[in-house]
This record gives C-alpha cells, sequence and structure tokens, in this order.
C-alpha cells in the first residue's frame, strides 16, 4: 500500500517533468549513434608521402602495391627528405616510405635491398596497425620476388609455409560489432544512476525528505520506492538502446535473446543501486550529479575494457577493473553477441552482478537514517 | 514500552518529557540544558530570535534529530530507541517546503493518505471536510507549484490532518504568509486545538505567540522561560527586545544629508501582462524624496513585479515610469547605478566572507577603493561583524546577513533603495532595529520603498499602498487611513479593503 502509493507519486513525477525524461530515453540514443559512428578502432585509407629516389617501373609497382592493398592512399610524392619532416609535422601523412636509388637495379640483379618506412607514432595503438600492415605488404612484395627469381630457376614450389588465418567471432573484423554490445554496458552506467541518485537528493534539498521522516515509511520502502520506477526507466532504456542499436548498426547476434535481457535487467539494478548509494552521502543535487558521473560513467569508459582491453592494463588496475560493474555487463554482453555462448561461460559474472546489486542495496538502506543530521 | 506510553495518554499526563536536553553542531550547542513537560491538549508555542534553537528543538521533538546529551520522550517512546514509533504517528510540517510541486493538490492529499494508511472511505470524508475549511477545493487539480505560498502552507497543513494526529508539530507555519492567509491558518490550528489535540509550534510573530496556552522563550539554546503568555506583560515584543541586547546594531550613515524634496518615482497607468495573466494591472503613484513607501499585499499581488519593473529589471506591457529623473522604459540601464536592491533572498554569497561579499558588491556598482575601505568600515560597524570579517556568510544568522545584505545594497549611496520583504524570517528585535535604520535613512534623503506581509512594520511607512490582483485599492498615510476606516488596526483595514474586492 505504502510502496504502490510511493512508485504511484514518482512515476507522476517523471512523466510532468521533460527533463527526466529527456535525458533517460533521448540523451542514450543520440550517445548511441555518436559512439556507434565516431568510435572506430578499424585502420584503414591511411595517407602516405612518397620519396621515391629510384623511379623506375620497379618502384611505381611497390607503390601500387601499396594502393592496391586498400589500406593505404599514397597522396604525397615528395623530391627529398626535409620535405617528408614537413609532412609529417603538419600530420598530413601518417606514413612515408623512402625508395632507394638504385632499388630496381639491386632487385633486378638479386641483391639485398632495404625500403625506409617512417611511421608516425603519436597514437601508438594506430602507429602498430599501420607499420604491420605496411611490413605485412612489403612482405607479400618481397615473396612475390622470389617467386619471380625461383621461377626463372625453373623451381616449381612456391609457398614453403602458407598461413590460412581464420578470424572467429568477428570474421569481418569490424570494429562496430565490438563497440556497440559494449556500449550498452557504457550507457547504462550514463544515465540511470545520475537519475536514481537526483531523485532522492532533489527530496533532500526540496525538504520534502523531512515528510518521509516523519512517517511510517520504512527506510527499505522508500528505497524501493525509488528503485522500481527509476529500474523500469532504466530498463526501458536498455531495450530501446538494444533494438535501435542491433537493426540500425545490422550487429549480429549469436546468443540467446533470453540470456541477455535478463543479464540486463540484473545490470539496470546494480546501475539504480550506485545512484541510491550516491544519493545517501551527497546532499544537493549538483554533488549527487558530480559524483554520480566520478563512479559511473568515468570508470565504464575506462576500466570495463569497452575501449582498452583489460588484459594489456598493468597487473594493479587489472584488479581495480573487478570494482566495477560496466566491466562485467561488458563481456557478458560482448560473449552474447559476438560469441554466442551461453550461461555455462556468463553464470560467473552474472552471479557478480547479483551479489554487487544485493550488496548495493543492503547499504544504501542501512546508510538511510530517518534523521535529519 | 508502549502500555507505558499508553497509559500516560490516559491520564492526560505529559505527551513531551524533555530531560536536559543538548544538541550539539560543528562543536556549537545549539540546544542545552533544555527541560520542559508538554502536557496533552495544550497550545504550546516556542519563541525566540533567529538561531536560538526553535528548529533545533523541533525536529528533536519529532524523532527526526538525536539529542547529543539528554532524552524526549513523546507518548512515553524515547526518541532515539522509538523513533519509528514516534514519526509513524504524529504531524509535522516543517519551515521548508513538504509538498510534491509537480503533484496536483489533490494528488499530495492522496499520497499522504495513502503513506499513512487511511482507509478510502475515511479519507474521501476527511479531503472534503479539509478542502472545504481550507477554502483549496476549487483548486483540486492545479499542480503546487502553481499555488501561492499562502495556499501551498494550507495545503501542507492539510497533508498533516489527513491522519488526524493527537500531536501535531508545526515549526513557522505562517512564514513568508501574507495576512489573509495566515489567518485562514489560524482558524485551522485554533479549530483542530479545539477537538482536544496537543498542538506544538514556533512562531517569530507575538500575536501568534500570544494565542498560545503557554510559551517556551528560547535564547541561545536555552530556555529562557516557560510561562503563560499574559506572564510576558502587555507587549511581548518589547520582553524580547529586553531580552536580547546582543542583537542592539549601531545606526549611523556614512552619507551626507541630501535634498529631501521633489519627487522621485512617478508611475503612470503601468501594466504588465504575462500571456494572458495581468500582474500589474493600471496602477499610478507618485513618490517623494526621503519617503518611506510600503507597498503591502498577499503572495502574488504584483508587488515583485512592480519592483522589477521600476528597477528596469523587466519592460512594462503599458504606463510610464520615471525612477531618480530616468524614463526607465527607454532607457532601463540608466537607473541602475541609482538605485539599491534587497530582495527576500538576502542575494549575498554565502561560500565567499563576508569581507569578500563587501568587496565584490562594492565593485560591482563601481565604488571606489577609497570610499569602498570607508564605507566597510561603517558597514561591518552597523552590522556588529566588527572581527568577523573572514567569516564564511553561511555561517552567519539570517538577522547579520540581512543587515549585510542592507549594507551591501547601501555601499554606492544609491538614491531609491528597493527592499522586497527585507524582514521576512527575522525576529522581532532585529526587524525592529532594522526599522529604525530604515527611518534613519530616509531622514537623510534616500527613499525607501519596501514590501512587506508584516502589517505592524508599515506603520514606520510615510506612506502604504495595497495591493491586490494587479491593482492599488487603497493609497495614503497610515494615519489618515485609519480616520476613513475608522480603525486602529492596520491589519483590519487590510481584511475590509480584501474582502470589498474578493
Amino acid at each position: 500500500m505504502i510502496l504502490s502509493a510511493l512508485i504511484k507519486k514518482e512515476a507522476k513525477e517523471i512523466l510532468r517533468d521533460p527533463i527526466t525524461l529527456g535525458t533517460a530515453i533521448f540523451l542514450p540514443l543520440v550517445m548511441l549513434f555518436l559512439f556507434g559512428y565516431a568510435i572506430s578502432l578499424d585502420v584503414e585509407d591511411i595517407t602516405m608521402a612518397v620519396y621515391d629516389q629510384d623511379r623506375t617501373q620497379e618502384s611505381r609497382r611497390l607503390i601500387e602495391v601499396f594502393s592496391a592493398s586498400g589500406y593505404f592512399i599514397p597522396r604525397y610524392y615528395l623530391d627529398s627528405t626535409k620535405e617528408i619532416d614537413e609532412i609529417m609535422d603538419r600530420g598530413k601523412a601518417a606514413i612515408a616510405i623512402v625508395i632507394p636509388p638504385d632499388f630496381s637495379r639491386d632487385i633486378n640483379s638479386f641483391k639485398k635491398t632495404s625500403l625506409q618506412i617512417i611511421v608516425d607514432g603519436s597514437f601508438s595503438a594506430t602507429a602498430m596497425i599501420v607499420s604491420s600492415y605496411a611490413a605485412a605488404i612489403v612482405n607479400s612484395y618481397s615473396m612475390d620476388l622470389m617467386e619471380r627469381y625461383l621461377e626463372q630457376r625453373g623451381v616449381q614450389q612456391r609457398h614453403l609455409v602458407g598461413v590460412v588465418p581464420r578470424v572467429w567471432y568477428n570474421p569481418p573484423m569490424k570494429s562496430v560489432n565490438y563497440i556497440v554490445p559494449g556500449l550498452f554496458a557504457v550507457l547504462l552506467m550514463a544515465f540511470p544512476p545520475m537519475l536514481t541518485a537526483l531523485a532522492i537528493v532533489r527530496e533532500k534539498e526540496r525538504g520534502t525528505i523531512e515528510q518521509v521522516y516523519v512517517s511510517p515509511i520504512s527506510p527499505p520502502v522508500f528505497i524501493l520506492g525509488k528503485t522500481i520506477p527509476y529500474g523500469i526507466i532504466a530498463f526501458g532504456e536498455m531495450l530501446l538502446i538494444l533494438a535501435t542499436g542491433t537493426l540500425w548498426f545490422q550487429i549480429p547476434f549469436k546468443g540467446s535473446l533470453l540470456l541477455l535481457i535478463s543479464a540486463s535487467l540484473i545490470y539496470v539494478l546494480t546501475t539504480v543501486g550506485i545512484g541510491l548509494f550516491v544519493s545517501t552521502i551527497t546532499r544537493t543535487q549538483l554533488g549527487a550529479m558530480l559524483l554520480s558521473l566520478i563512479v559511473t560513467l568515468m570508470p565504464s569508459f575506462l576500466f570495463s575494457g569497452f575501449l582498452f582491453p583489460i588484459a594489456t592494463m598493468p597487473y594493479m588496475m587489472q584488479l581495480y577493473t573487478y570494482f566495477f560493474p560496466a566491466r562485467y555487463f561488458n563481456d557478458i554482453s560482448r560473449d552474447l553477441f559476438l560469441k554466442g555462448v551461453g550461461l555455462e561461460y556468463l553464470w560467473g559474472n552474472i552471479l557478480f552482478l547479483v551479489i554487487y546489486a544485493a550488496a548495493l542495496f543492503t547499504l544504501a538502506s542501512m546508510r538511510f537514517k530517518k534523521k535529519v543530521a | 514500552m508502549s502500555r507505558y506510553g499508553g497509559k500516560k495518554m490516559l491520564n492526560g499526563e505529559a505527551v513531551i518529557e524533555i530531560k536536559n536536553l543538548g544538541r550539539v553542531f560543528k562543536k556549537n550547542w545549539a540546544l542545552r540544558g533544555i527541560n520542559l513537560e508538554i502536557n496533552k491538549g495544550e497550545l504550546f508555542g516556542i519563541v525566540g530570535p533567529d538561531g536560538s534553537g526553535k528548529t533545533t528543538l523541533i525536529q528533536s521533538l519529532c524523532a527526526i534529530l538525536d539529542p547529543t546529551e539528554g532524552s524526549i520522550r513523546v507518548n512515553g517512546f524515547d526518541t532515539v530507541k522509538d523513533s519509528s514509533k514516534i514519526t509513524s504517528r504524529i504531524g509535522y510540517m516543517s519551515q521548508a517546503y513538504s509538498l510534491y510541486e509537480d503533484l496536483t493538490v489533490e494528488e499530495n492529499l492522496e499520497f499522504f493518505a495513502k503513506v499513512r494508511n487511511i482507509p478510502e472511505e475515511n479519507f474521501i470524508e476527511r479531503k472534503k471536510r479539509l478542502l472545504e475549511f481550507s477554502g483549496l477545493s476549487p483548486f483540486l487539480k492545479r499542480r503546487v507549484r502553481h499555488l501561492s505560498g499562502g495556499m501551498q502552507k494550507k495545503l501542507a497543513l492539510c497533508c498533516n490532518l489527513i491522519h488526524e494526529p493527537d500531536l501535531l508539530i508545526l515549526d513557522e507555519p505562517t512564514l513568508g504568509v501574507d495576512p489573509i492567509s495566515r489567518r485562514h491558518l489560524w482558524k485551522m490550528i485554533a479549530e483542530y486545538h479545539s477537538l482536544g489535540k496537543t498542538i506544538i509550534l514556533s512562531t517569530s510573530y507575538m500575536d501568534e505567540a500570544k494565542r498560545c496556552g503557554r510559551l517556551a522563550f528560547l535564547l541561545e539554546g536555552r530556555l529562557l522561560s516557560c510561562e503563560r503568555p499574559d506572564a510576558f506583560g502587555k507587549d511581548m515584543e518589547d520582553v524580547f527586545i529586553a531580552n536580547i541586547k546582543k542583537v542592539e546594531w549601531k545606526r549611523t550613515l556614512p552619507f551626507p544629508r541630501r535634498l529631501t524634496e521633489g519627487d522621485i518615482i512617478r508611475v503612470e497607468g503601468l501594466s504588465k501582462r504575462f500571456d494572458a495573466f495581468t500582474a500589474v494591472d493600471k496602477i499610478g503613484f507618485t513618490i517623494k524624496r526621503g519617503e518611506v513607501f510600503g507597498f503591502v499585499g498577499p503572495n502574488g499581488s504584483g508587488k515583485t513585479t512592480t519592483i522589477r519593473i521600476l528597477c528596469g529589471i523587466i519592460p512594462p506591457s503599458d504606463g510610464q515610469v520615471e525612477v531618480a529623473g530616468v524614463d526607465v522604459v527607454r532607457r532601463p540601464a540608466d537607473v541602475k547605478g541609482k538605485i539599491g536592491y534587497m530582495s527576500q533572498k538576502f542575494s549575498l554569497y554565502i561560500d565567499l566572507t563576508i569581507e569578500e561579499n563587501i568587496n565584490f558588491f562594492g565593485r560591482v556598482y563601481g565604488v571606489d577603493a577609497k570610499s569602498l575601505e570607508e564605507r566597510k568600515g561603517w558597514l561591518l560597524e552597523i552590522a556588529g561583524l566588527k572581527g568577523k570579517e573572514k567569516a564564511l556568510t553561511k555561517e552567519v544568522s539570517g538577522a547579520v546577513r540581512q543587515r549585510l545584505a542592507l549594507g551591501c545594497s547601501l555601499l554606492h549611496h544609491p538614491d531609491i533603495l528597493f527592499l522586497d520583504e527585507p524582514t521576512a524570517g527575522v525576529d522581532p528585535a532585529s526587524r525592529r532595529a532594522f526599522w529604525e535604520m530604515i527611518g534613519l535613512l530616509a531622514k537623510s534623503g534616500t527613499t525607501v520603498f519596501v514590501t512587506t506581509h508584516y502589517l505592524s512594520e508599515v506603520e514606520a511607512c510615510s506612506r502604504i499602498a495595497f495591493l491586490h490582483q494587479g491593482r492599488i485599492l487603497a493609497l495614503d498615510a497610515p494615519e489618515r487611513l485609519k480616520a476613513i476606516y475608522n480603525t486602529d488596526s492596520l491589519e483590519d483595514i487590510f481584511m475590509q479593503v480584501m474582502e470589498g474586492n474578493a
């Protein structure tokens, strides 16, 4: 009876406040599209500068191989090493190759020759990819030369060791397939905790909370009265971004939809729980907003494995990531979308989320005292 | 425990027993050594200056604030050990807003009834009765944020009467409420008391204090005395003031005397419409230099809108306004250097120190460094803040903040001072001192334009305008008004004027 009155009251307030509704529904969609399009770890269309000191058919063929790969666009043809400095300093090209003057002569006389490849290493992750692509292209070019040489000698054996790479889980290696399922974990951390925290702190700021203190409403009932409406909003938000994200970006889904929805229901409770906890330690709406951003949005970007793989973090930081529920849901979501694994692999993560949510509710109920000071 | 509680009630003995109560906030004793018993059926008042511990005492009684020392029993229950047994039964109206402003009048009532498990049939009957009695019936479907302050207070009271508590505790229930709503609220309180219920309330209005059966007088967290109101003598305000030597403040001015002749404000056919709503409706008046002009009216009558137009903050829809020789309608920016403005909220930066506030407002109004230094000394002296320059503004009491705000609005030596409800929530002694300061300002040639709810205050005005629904219903000197309406009480005149135009 008391609980239903609290929920009814909360629902009316939410429906009459366009800002809360907008934040809950509209902003996550905006962020979904922004991040879905903006965050791409795919490296393609790399602008390339070429200083061809050889200027022969052979050197042009090498450049041709680069542009035919689809990853590199040779845009600048230079005449001196000084120009390389300038082009790289201005960030006009991410890679520059220098072909030595006797490149074709050496090749035709089967002498060893070497190319210089300069890579802009400012952003190391991209630089690694760019340089390994370039190395792979040069290797395959060199292999072709070798084959030609062997053919001239009448040797028919082509490759000694052949490599046939097979990419599992995300065969086209499109990063959007990997980013969008991770975004669900991040977006759910962005808004529900803040909205929930504000809902309680607003009552403190306005003074209505004193009326709640002097009433038969018990702390767990009050906490539940906030959790249920905001939990429903957060769950609705989850379904909305799940449907939009999957259909719009055409992300393949391999796992069990029921499992994903059940897991997200639990995850939603942890996000609302964080909001509840934040509200018990802050007094002003501004404080609640800042604190919930610091404990939710930032860690879910940085420490959930959303963008930066946890495995490559220093050991201490890896331990730190265990504190953030986004990490667990990020794994669940990606594993279900890309790998299609079942509960037998995911139960650990789900169990942790359950414990996390239960702990937050207990803590929030305990900290919520019906006293003004 | 509960049986003990029940027995006590039946015998008509103490509903509340306070033993050696003390409460500390950040090392300061807000209350100390309070011993008090309140009996069933009493109408008990708590009075005292700002910061004397009234709200702390009330919150302690409601079991939402634990004592640092001593104990309180309410209906036999201890406020620490059995707080839920107390909070679930009593009614409590806090000073802050206690309503959900996005819900309607009806929805608020329904919420508080459901939370208290009131059966549907009782709720319907009580709702009807309370709404009729409070005059809120026509506003059933209106959202609380669109109600006037007085109506909100009445609704808050109704929400606390819906479960018919035996003990009702009210923290300054009529604070910032216009005289008509104040009368209504008191009618509701008196009627509820007549049912044999116990009511405890705090107030800073002496006429309200007189209506209580017994009064506890708090001063600096201590219980000065607890008596029947007549034991305090004829004029309670005098007792109050006699007991509070500390708030005495020096009243001097740093300005030379000025011209006190000629008109300084001319208003003709002034109207302001917000969409379909007319806030100010064709008003006109002239104010002379050195006058203290009182602008009186209930909440929402257009007082603040008029002040904002005169100060050039919002443009009028119609009419002419001339302030200190400036045509405010055409050149609103030019008037700002000539006026001082103090709002009801004392517009100070509470996270700055007192000195930083003074420096800030001085610079904003373009006071040069040398004059600012002089006037700062004067301000600190009149506000009794010498030696406290480095204190944070939020740490000083409301009365001191009010003086600081007044001083800040005078730093640039304005021709006219606009005061928008300058004494709301300030105790009588400080209020009296504040008005003496206003008198002094007027004598030195500064015109004062003041809005207020307190009709006892406007006696000190040279002229008063009664405003209702954007129109001036009466405008004259207080003595002339009394002669015309043949009564000695401005409050009666106010009621007559309002009722004649309702």
